[in-house]
């Protein structure tokens, strides 16, 4: 068991960590062991995971909203990564798809806006090459979060956020570029027919 | 023409910037929306799970630790506020005698002068190393502004005086061989008394403060004026002891 010598500094902080807690302590649990595999390291990654929310609990509202759903989801599966990289199990490799779309290929704003009602498509793509380009833009745009923030969160470093940021906006990009390319060859895109 | 169509790129660019943005929000928001979901059908799988009792009992011990932690901090946070406000006020009192005692003159030879510390065995009102000097039968003709006091109680009479340093003392003594010292020092020497066992009490002499110790019958009388620290020790009576300080009259 980890020691532990954070403090929570005031009752509202102490009495909303409570609610995280019995609201999601066995889905944080299901969720390290499905990762870790072990009882003791679930528990320990459990315990991290509860005490980072208590970094971030001012930016936490409804504990039953999908907000929070999703900070919850992040916080455990990235702690509970981290440790599994530290036990050195299994090194886990990012997908690094979409990595090297050139500059010059630019998406026109009309095209932008016609995307925007396939977002929930790009963001299940995106999710699917790569979870972590999604995670690290919904928390930079989506939570508003910093860099320093994001990093602590994901358990990565202040410069790998800004490269993955990167990475996560060319692969959109690329993504959409084809996708145009598709519609375009399938007479689909709007304006050409 | 050139610098215009340059302002419009640069305008377009922040347009695309803030379409993009936008845009990354509502990715981020879809993809909320699906993780959200991904937990609510981890929620439905957990439910039965065995859940480690463990976890439950570090996590009931680290609400509680942070609470007596936070009550810890109040209370310091608490004292800190209120020893910061008395420190304030001590300040004040101790700027106030300092410049109380820089500007009246009455008060700083009090203060200075009569600064008594009572211990156990001692009060102590100044401390003078007594070496013994000469012994005269007569006030010594180099005596200058010395005292002497005009009433002597009943049945005494000088039969010593000593200089000692810059002390000037002459004893009396009766006929039964009751002694009484009388003692004359400038206003930096000091002296000890032994008032364990004795009853101390504050006098006014002539409007100076002093004090008088009773120790078994002892009487030990401490006082002075603006130049010099005088001292009456014997066995006699207080009131008597008080009305010969009270008597003491500059010699020329």
């Amino acid at each position: 068991m980890l020691t532990f010598l954070l403090i929570i500094e005031d009752e509202a902080t102490r009495s909303k960590l409570e609610e995280l807690y019995i609201r999601y302590h066995k889905e944080m649990y299901y969720i390290a062991m499905s990762i870790l595999n072990n009882y003791h390291d679930a528990q320990d990654a459990v315990q991290s995971a509860i005490l980072k929310c208590t970094d971030y609990i001012d930016k936490i509202g409804d504990v039953d909203c999908n907000k929070t759903k999703y900070f919850i989801i992040t916080i455990i599966k990235s702690t509970s990564i981290d440790l599994y990289r530290k036990k050195k199990l299994h090194p886990i490799l990012g997908i690094e798809e979409y990595d090297n779309v050139p500059d010059d290929q630019e998406i026109q704003i009309e095209q932008l806006i016609i995307r925007l009602a396939d977002s929930k498509w790009i963001a299940e793509n995106l999710a699917k090459i790569n979870p972590d380009y999604a995670n690290i833009l919904t928390l930079r745009y989506y939570y508003d979060l910093k860099d320093v923030e994001i990093a602590k969160i994901l358990n990565i470093s202040r410069n790998l956020v800004n490269t993955r940021l990167h990475r996560a906006k060319q692969s959109i990009k690329k993504m959409m570029i084809d996708e145009s390319a598709q519609l375009g060859e399938k007479g689909m895109l709007y304006g050409i027919n | 023409m050139a610098s215009t169509n340059k302002k419009m790129d640069e305008e377009m660019k922040v347009a695309e910037d803030m379409a993009l943005t936008g845009m990354y929000n509502y990715i981020g928001y879809q993809h909320v929306q699906n993780t959200a979901n991904q937990l609510d059908e981890i929620s439905m799988k957990c439910k039965d799970i065995d859940y480690p009792k463990a976890l439950d009992e570090w996590f009931e011990n680290y609400l509680h630790t942070s609470l007596k932690q936070e009550k810890q901090k109040k209370r310091y946070a608490a004292f800190r506020r209120y020893s910061n406000r008395a420190a304030i006020f001590l300040l004040l009192i101790i700027a106030g005698i300092a410049v109380t005692t820089l500007k009246v003159e009455a008060f700083r030879v009090k203060f200075l002068n009569l600064f008594i510390e009572v211990n156990e065995r001692y009060s102590q009102v100044k401390i003078k190393d007594i070496n013994e000097d000469n012994v005269y039968e007569s006030i010594p003709a180099d005596w200058e502004e010395y005292y002497l006091p005009e009433y002597i109680p009943d049945y005494f009479e000088i039969y010593n005086i000593k200089t000692f340093g810059d002390s000037k003392m002459v004893y009396y003594k009766d006929s039964k061989g009751n002694e009484i010292q009388f003692s004359q020092s400038p206003i930096s020497d000091t002296f000890q008394i032994d008032t364990e066992d004795g009853i101390m009490v504050n006098v006014q002499i002539e409007g100076n403060q002093g004090i008088l110790v009773d120790k078994n019958g002892l009487l030990t009388l401490i006082w002075y004026d603006e130049n010099s620290t005088f001292y009456i020790i014997g066995k006699i009576d207080k009131n008597d002891m008080i009305k010969m300080a009270e008597s003491m009259k500059k010699q020329e």
